[in-house]
């Protein structure tokens, strides 16, 4: 029961989850083919997390809480699937699992992803940087985007997927280049 | 990790949201049975999902100046094309110079830009006005974006535009010699049996009265005729046509196609480079050459056992097409001693078996590359009107550094002097250059109002 935790419980929940919110949204993000609906799993998962944390072994090291919180998403992810079993881009029951299980292990490395990406967008031109916003940070389809912009939707597509690609480089690029260095 | 291009469009289509039901089978499938796609679909996922906060934590300032920058290009576009207009020296020497007593054989009715007169005698004349009486001699234009203009005494005009040399001489009919660079000329009905006789390095037009327009580089000549009837002769093997009216010709050196002129098709709006064939200026690299040179490297460097060069050779290239390749910048001297070397790629913009590409305001050109060092590029398109008259040059500078991948809006080329866009006309020569040396482009194409 949550008022059986203690404010020390709630700190250190809060401090874990605020430093795995990232890996986790990634996690959530891989299985999922909406905006929204990552929105609603990673609230639903938030508070199954703070619900359970008297459950989780506080003794062991930060990285446990992780594959803790990625086993419990999974589950509010299968939970939001039957919800939605209807919807279109659902993804069958095998790739789901196979996604689910490779996302875990690529997820682990969001927050080094997250700093390279934040470097990344440094590199784009402003009309690309000016796109990301809006479909990004904005939150808008693009197919919104590009009406307001004046844009062809086809046209929009093919550019963000090419910004698409163009990050994902830079960060791979970036990401073995700081492993290398480690080694 | 290869992933063909199809898995790709469709793991873009997913993070979309515009796969059909058939696409996203097809994805489905193509997950199942590989590693390597899931891991893009979830690296792609990943990195959307960190945006928002990466976009939040730092790169608001370049964004908000986004808003901005388009006014400031086009200004300092301005500055940089004035800046540049002293131009670019041709290499190559002049052509034979005409006795003092010979008569005026054209006037320079108009110019743009840095222009030179070599006259008789020898004389050099580097900012030459407009209204000057021409001899025999040569008239360069020495930047991407001059022009000269020249109008002779029958009413014949011709005018060369870009990095073009052109020695105008009379010995019973009018000769033009047209090294390099690009020629528009409206030729007047010349006398019976003394046609105009234009030569390029691998070509010789003769010419009674029509309208045309020619492109010479050291290895090719594309002709198109506008009107009338022009005779071509290939230079390496002598073999000779008749171009018509709306008909167009590539003259090359090596003469391996036959010489056969193509009716010029509606007016097209895309447009992809070759980057090997289509270029007038810049050394070109092929991509098995590239990957040799990579792999010498990395053998020298110990980083690559010499046993596996060959198995890695062909792994690479396997993600390439024949023709993918680099194109790096060369250096051209500028026209005076105080401009600086700048390093030019030129590319020629064919037609093929298409038609004209047509600009509009809404197209894109997409240029990928590289530059060693963070540096200024203008990209210059050279463009004409419907009626083939040339209409001037159009650019905008942009800052490029490592590889880039960048996307210039057609209504940001704002052409020199009078600011005009490029939109509605036809392109004919694009040119990138910049101040430093290390600039190499992969890919080069124009991308219409629907792409």
């Amino acid at each position: 029961m949550e008022e059986e935790q203690s404010a020390t419980d709630h700190e250190v929940f809060l401090r874990l989850f605020t430093r795995f919110e990232g890996n986790l949204r990634a996690y959530v993000a891989s299985l999922l083919p909406t905006r929204d609906g990552v929105d609603d799993v990673m609230q639903e998962s938030s508070v199954v997390l703070w619900r359970k944390f008297s459950d989780f072994d506080q003794t062991g090291v930060d990285s446990d809480f992780l594959g803790w919180a990625f086993m419990i998403a999974r589950y509010e992810v299968l939970k939001y699937r039957r919800r939605r079993a209807t919807d279109r881009l659902q993804f069958s029951e095998d790739v789901f699992e196979l996604l689910a299980s490779e996302a875990e292990r690529t997820c682990t490395t969001q927050i080094e992803r997250q700093l390279a990406l934040h470097e990344c967008l440094k590199e784009l031109e402003s009309k690309q940087l000016a796109i990301v916003k809006a479909v990004y940070e904005d939150g808008s389809r693009i197919k919104d985007v590009a009406e307001q912009i004046g844009r062809s939707p086809t046209g929009l597509y093919k550019s963000v997927a090419r910004i698409r690609e163009r990050l994902a480089n830079c960060v791979r690029t970036r990401l073995n280049t700081s492993a290398e260095g480690l080694s | 990790m290869t992933i063909p291009q199809r898995d790709i469009d469709l793991i873009n289509g997913y993070c979309n949201g515009s796969l059909t039901d058939d696409d996203f089978s097809e994805l489905e499938s193509r997950l199942r049975e590989s590693h390597e796609l899931r891991q893009l679909l979830i690296e792609y996922r990943s990195i959307e999902s960190a945006m928002p906060s990466a976009l939040a934590s730092g790169t608001m300032e370049k964004a908000q100046a986004s808003a901005t920058k388009k006014s400031r290009v086009i200004r300092r576009l301005k500055i940089a094309l004035l800046a540049t207009a002293a131009g670019l020296l041709l290499m190559f020497g002049l052509y034979f110079l005409r006795p003092s007593s010979e008569p005026q054989l054209a006037t320079l009715d108009s110019l743009t830009g840095s222009v030179r007169w070599t006259g008789t005698g020898g004389q050099v004349v580097d900012d030459v006005q407009s209204g000057r009486a021409l001899t025999g001699g040569t008239i360069e234009c020495l930047s991407v974006d001059s022009s000269a203009n020249l109008e002779f005494p029958d009413g014949s005009t011709v005018t060369i535009s870009g990095m073009s040399a052109l020695t105008i001489s009379d010995d019973g009919r009018k000769e033009l010699h047209l090294r390099e660079g690009n020629l528009s000329a409206t030729v007047t009905s010349q006398p019976e049996g003394r046609p105009l006789r234009l030569l390029t390095p691998t070509a010789e037009l003769e010419v009674l009265g029509t309208q045309f327009d020619v492109i010479a580089a050291d290895t090719q000549t594309k002709i198109t005729v506008n009107e009338g009837v022009v005779r071509v002769k290939r230079l390496t093997d002598g073999k000779f046509t008749d171009v018509k009216s709306a008909h167009s010709l590539v003259a090359t050196i090596e003469a391996r196609e036959p010489l056969v002129a193509i009716a010029i098709q509606e007016p097209v709006r895309v447009w992809k480079a070759n980057l090997g064939q289509d270029k007038t200026a810049g050394d070109w690299l092929p991509i098995a050459h590239a990957l040799r040179i990579e792999i010498g490297r990395e053998i020298e460097a110990g980083e690559l056992d010499a046993d596996r060069a060959k198995e890695v050779y062909f792994k690479r290239l396997e993600k390439f097409e024949d023709d993918d390749g680099f194109l790096t910048a060369v250096p051209r001297r500028t026209g005076r001693e105080e401009q600086p070397v700048i390093y030019l790629i030129s590319l020629n913009i064919p037609q093929r078996q298409a038609g004209p590409v047509l600009l509009s305001e809404r197209s894109r050109l997409r240029v990928v590359g590289r530059s060693k060092i963070p540096q200024e590029v203008t990209f210059s398109l050279a463009a004409r009107n419907h009626d083939r008259t040339v209409a001037g040059r159009y650019g905008v500078k942009q800052r490029v550094e490592s590889t880039f991948d960048i996307e210039i809006d057609v209504s940001e080329l704002r052409e020199l002097g009078n600011g005009t866009s490029a939109g509605g006309l036809e392109a004919f020569v694009l040119d990138c250059f910049a101040n430093e040396p290390g600039l190499e482009l992969a890919h080069v194409e124009l991308l219409g109002p629907e792409e």
